[in-house]
């Protein structure tokens, strides 16, 4: 400690020899090193800029480059019917189509009338059989219906049909359950009925919303006719189309503008259409809402942060010229690193970024020590000049400060020896940015309080006046008590430190209430389709048919897919079946759009008589064929209320919006009937080459090589999940990539370099400490609030429920470098009072609480996050450093009175042996 | 001579005569009882008096009322018609010997399956009666069953046969019965063959008839 008085003292003279010089200086260097910053400093993004370049992962995902939009943003809309998705989709595509300087590409659909005559090939074989069975039954209906296409026909033949099968039940049936004899208890499906009659009262209660009925009608529920060419989620549940984002400016965010366009948008569409949800997510949405929100919740937290650190500091040195200071030195220190930063990394990651607000809580700590013990000496030295002053401080604290500040760089520096480049690059550059604040507050900080502190009996703070005080008098019997307590604390929390664990659940990290979160919950809960998906390359036709036939099978997937996925299944055995229609399209009709008009009194007449057959005293007449209960009573019910409004008073209304129905339903009916009668000619299979362009590119690369989609069954959100998924994969194909790949890998490689950094931080911690007090037993009590304080911050977190993760995991070091700051500080003190203590001199003690709630005050802050990681983050840094101060000031000071009590008793026996 | 020819103008008068007055008694004798849509009524009206018979009431009476009804039914539609209409075409190529086992076992099944309907269907019900057309020995008698605000229509169509109505078919809901019979059995007949049709109506009627001796001894 001597050695590096002596030193320091060199240092001081030398710069503060000519204080303006060495500010000039300062300056100087901060406008280079800002220029150079803003001029050069890059940012990398992606997750896989965290690992090393050279990692096998981030060779193999490079690959996915040749396939176009990987990562699009998903748009995706809920609606009450597939039509009314569809129609507030060509909505909004209108108006997207119209923004090219924000939208790259959007793709929603396949193009339908290249794709209509392949359509009856994507049914499978039973549906095809239904369909020919359907259309056979039904032909006499079409047929005669196209005599006279309204609805009041509709539902005379609709009824008729019904009245048939009651008949047939009575008459016929003996040979109708010879013929089908699995329709024997088949119950007669009302569901078109009742898509007609819901509709017709929607239309009649000015909802223009419209189902297609005619899918039950013809059998199939998957066949959906144009719908098909768009992308549903299963059932039609979600509608989805994919917007290609432009690159906007650089950074983290340089596809907000993009998104915020989107939803610009898709706001605006949906005035039309209130009764349409509409959200946007895929991992681009993801990532770009989470740095979206993280930045601004941390620019947020920060104004806040910044506010109330100054008011402490104002309230503490009841001036806010020295606050100024102090602020002064440390931006001068952030400038330098970032300066420094750039010339040595050259960018910074996701990780690293957080490098400034560790440096601005930990840095401000050495400052507020030094300024604590230059106050004291002016209480306690009047009559020498700030010079002076400065020197003599220089001398108290320089030392301690040194030493803190590089067993602060000390601990970050072991983040460099990790694997993950992430982490490397975070530690190389808080390393950095502790020396340079070190280099501060001892080389800049005493000559700004030279030049602008010189009147220095003005404006004399808490600290002065109190110089001569000590926090809190100890005495035996406290000291037990607090070490008694201490002690408690210290069992209770390793009793639960084991429940502590390191989440890596992503989940847990998201920010709350975000829209891209809350639309890829709501597509994995309702369909399993994440946004998330794993890649399998694969070179040939025949090995992408191999891979997807095995990971098919594995238990983890839920959904593989392929350029191949969109071919028709067992393409060769249904052309057959789609050329038996044949016989059939010769007497279907050409249904006529619009259709006629009806009358609505016999309509009415009409619709009763099929009411009077869902009433509950005739179930007994339908016999085999009756219709389930609940469509019976759904039927009964729409057909008296479209009853009760079409005998109102407003006839002519309820006409013409079932008219503006009856054209919907026969326009409908129309499409459906040419889809069958287009697909008839179809004389070979499908083949890749008839899909759309734009759809091979997603699956065939530039290099020639496909890609195999896999969704998880799970939710890969969860680190469980995760690792099932990605294992289950590997040991189908070791090259797996993509996103699940990436995270599970970085996951993984995070906690890893964490605790390794952990380790590794208390070895050159300790080894500092050794190197600087050449003592085993002070380097311990140096270390004594860092070990209690972390051990109680665990207890803390196990109170609170907080696990560590992978937000606030990067915090660690703060606590670390705080405790071992405080511990030597104390020490330091120590030391200069002759290991003579009653309590802890009240300068240091408050220059330690002041230190401490800078930190609580700076990242408390943080709580105010909707962001989960960032609140965890905030809230793991303000118990921690409330722990680690209650150790230092409690329990350091309790220790080091004790031992002073037993040097004093040894030295008090030698003295007494020696009067002896 | 002269007393001759007086004798044979009397006897010719009286011939005249006798021969009118025979004739106006035949004609007097062979007019129907009833008109279409009193005999409608009145079978309608036989039917639910079966069924709402104190003395036949319940499940185990099923089978007594399944008689009464089927007795009316049997008096009063005209199943051989209905046989031969049921097959169209057909009805000329089938030998007359097949022609006749058909309409036996069609007269069987048509005859129990009405019964089983009209089990089922009527019971009180309200009928309104909608009115009749009659034309050159055939009548329609509209009717419909009423309930709440909903009806169903039925239509009764008769022919006029041996001076009395009987009903050769009727239509519920614009649905004739000998229509749905017909297009059953020319499905039938076209998949397999008429001989098909009638071994699986006599497998049919065997069944029917085994149940209502496993009934009757119930």
């Amino acid at each position: 400690m001597k050695l590096l008085q002596r030193y320091l003292h060199k240092f001081l003279l030398f710069t503060t020899w000519r204080p303006w010089i060495t500010i000039f200086v300062a300056f100087s260097i901060s406008c280079v090193a800002i220029f150079y910053t803003v001029k050069t400093l890059d940012f990398e993004t992606s997750q896989l800029d965290l690992i090393s370049p050279k990692n096998r992962l981030i060779k193999l995902s490079d690959k996915l480059d040749q396939f176009k939009d990987l990562n699009p943003f998903t748009v995706v809309i809920e609606a009450p019917s597939p039509g009314r998705a569809v129609s507030y989709l060509n909505s909004l595509i209108v108006k997207l189509n119209d923004q090219k300087r924000y939208f790259k590409r959007i793709f929603y659909k396949v193009d339908w009338e290249s794709m209509k005559k392949w359509s009856l090939l994507y049914l499978d074989r039973e549906e095809l059989k239904t369909l020919r069975e359907n259309l056979s039954d039904h032909l006499d209906v079409l047929r005669d219906l196209d005599k006279s296409p309204n609805l009041e026909n509709l539902f005379f033949l609709t009824n008729r049909e019904m009245t048939s099968k009651m008949l047939g039940h009575f008459f016929t049936d003996f040979l109708e359950e010879d013929t089908n004899p699995g329709d024997k208890s088949k119950p007669l499906d009302l569901t078109y009925l009742i898509n007609i009659l819901d509709g017709m009262e929607k239309w009649l209660k000015g909802k223009r919303v419209f189902t297609s009925p005619w899918n039950s009608f013809f059998g199939s529920t998957e066949w959906g006719g144009e719908l098909d060419s768009y992308f549903w989620t299963g059932k039609k549940k979600f509608l989805l189309a994919f917007v290609t984002p432009q690159k906007l400016g650089s950074g983290f965010t340089d596809k907000e503008n993009s998104l915020k366009r989107l939803r610009e948008i898709i706001r605006e569409t949906l005035v039309s259409f209130p009764d349409v949800h509409v959200g946007v997510t895929g991992q681009e949405a993801l990532n770009t809402d989470q740095m979206s929100v993280g930045l601004r919740d941390m620019s947020i937290a920060s104004v806040i942060s910044l506010v109330c650190l100054t008011i402490l500091l104002i309230i503490f040195w009841k001036s806010a010229r020295k606050p100024l200071l102090e602020i002064t030195e440390l931006l001068i220190a952030l400038s330098w690193t970032f300066g420094l930063t750039t010339l040595f990394i050259g960018h910074l990651n996701i990780l690293s970024m957080i490098f400034a607000p560790l440096l601005l809580g930990l840095g401000i700590d050495y400052g507020i020590h030094w300024l604590a013990r230059y106050e004291e000496g002016v209480r306690n030295e009047e009559r020498k000049t700030t010079r002076e002053t400065v020197i003599l401080t220089m001398s108290n604290i320089g030392p301690a400060i040194l030493v803190a500040g590089f067993t602060a760089a000390m601990s970050f520096l072991p983040l460099a020896l990790t694997n993950f480049k992430g982490l490397q690059e975070l530690g190389i550059i808080s390393a950095m940015g502790m020396v340079m604040t070190t280099i501060t507050t001892l080389g800049v900080l005493p000559s700004l309080v030279l030049v602008f502190d010189s009147k220095k009996k003005k404006g004399v703070s808490n600290f002065s006046k109190s110089s001569n005080q000590v926090l809190m008098h100890l005495t035996p019997a406290k000291c037990v008590a607090i070490l008694t307590v201490s002690l408690v604390l210290v069992v209770l929390s390793v009793s639960v430190a084991r429940e502590v664990k390191f989440d890596l659940n992503l989940l847990q990290l998201q920010p709350e209430g975000t829209e891209s979160v809350d639309w890829e919950m709501k597509l994995i809960r309702s369909s399993k389709r994440s946004a998330l998906f794993a890649a399998v390359l694969a070179e040939s036709p025949e090995e992408v048919l191999h891979k997807t036939a095995i990971l098919k099978k594995q238990p983890t997937v839920s959904k593989v897919e392929s350029i191949y996925s969109f071919l028709p299944e067992d393409q060769e055995a249904k052309l057959p079946l789609i050329h038996s229609l044949k016989p059939l399209l010769s007497r279907l009709p050409i249904i006529v759009p619009g259709g006629k008009d009806f009358d609505l009194a016999r309509m009415d007449q009409i619709l009763g008589s099929i009411r009077f057959k869902m009433l509950p005293e005739e179930e007994n007449k339908w016999g085999s064929n009756k219709p389930l209960e609940g469509q019976m009573v759904q039927v009964r019910k729409l057909i008296t209320r479209i009853r009760t409004i079409i005998s109102g008073n407003n006839k002519y209304d309820a006409k013409m919006a079932l008219l503006g129905y009856q054209e919907r339903l026969l326009k409908d009916l129309k499409d459906k009937l040419e889809i069958i009668k287009s697909s008839i000619n179809v004389r070979r299979p499908m083949t890749v080459n008839d899909l759309p362009k734009y759809l091979r590119d997603q699956y065939i690369g530039k290099d020639g090589e496909y890609l195999i989609r896999v969704y998880p069954k799970e939710n890969v959100w969860e680190a469980d999940a995760l690792a099932r998924f990605v294992r289950n994969l590997q040991s189908v194909d070791p090259n797996v990539i993509g996103d699940p790949v990436t995270l599970y890998v970085f996951t993984r490689a995070f906690r890893k370099a964490c605790i390794e950094a952990a380790v590794y931080a208390v070895f050159f911690i300790f080894g500092l400490l050794l190197f600087t007090f050449r003592s085993f037993v002070n380097s311990l009590l140096a270390m004594t609030p860092l070990i209690i304080g972390t051990l109680w911050t665990i207890g803390l977190m196990w109170c609170l429920g907080v696990n560590f993760n992978l937000a606030n995991s990067l915090f660690l070091p703060l606590i670390v470098g705080a405790g071992v700051e405080y511990g030597i500080v104390i020490l330091n003190r120590w030391f200069q009072e002759q290991r003579n203590f009653e309590g802890l001199p009240l300068s240091t003690g408050k220059g330690i609480i002041l230190a401490a709630l800078t930190t609580t005050v700076g990242f408390g802050s943080l709580m105010i996050s909707h962001h989960r990681g960032i609140y965890s983050l905030g809230l793991l840094a303000t118990i921690g450093s409330i722990a680690v101060m209650a150790s230092a000031i409690f329990v350091l000071p309790t220790i080091l009175y004790v031992c002073g009590r037993k040097t004093k008793e040894k030295a008090g026996e030698i003295v007494a042996v020696e009067v002896n | 001579m002269k007393m001759g020819k007086k004798f044979n103008l009397l006897a010719i008068v009286t011939l005249l005569v006798v021969f009118v007055f025979c004739t106006l008694a035949y004609g007097t004798k062979r007019l129907p009882d009833t008109t279409p849509q009193g005999l409608v009524k009145q079978v309608l009206d036989r039917v639910m008096e079966i069924q709402n018979d104190p003395n036949l009431q319940g499940h185990n009476n099923r089978y007594k009322r399944a008689l009464e009804i089927k007795k009316v039914i049997v008096q009063n539609f005209d199943s051989y018609a209905m046989a031969r209409k049921s097959i169209g075409g057909y009805w000329r190529n089938v030998s007359p010997g097949k022609r006749k086992t058909f309409s036996r076992v069609f007269a069987d099944l048509f005859q129990d399956s009405y019964t089983r309907l009209v089990l089922n269907f009527l019971k009180k019900e309200q009928i309104d009666y909608l009115g009749e057309e009659i034309n050159n020995g055939h009548a329609i008698v509209k009717t419909a069953i009423v309930r709440s605000n909903d009806r169903i229509m039925v239509d009764y169509y008769l022919k006029l046969q041996k001076n009395r109505w009987v009903i050769e078919d009727v239509v519920i809901d614009g649905v004739s019965i000998v229509g749905n019979y017909s297009s059953i059995f020319k499905r039938e007949i076209a998949r397999n063959s008429f001989d098909s049709l009638l071994n699986k109506m006599i497998i049919q009627q065997k069944a029917i008839k085994m149940k209502l001796t496993e009934n009757k001894k119930a």
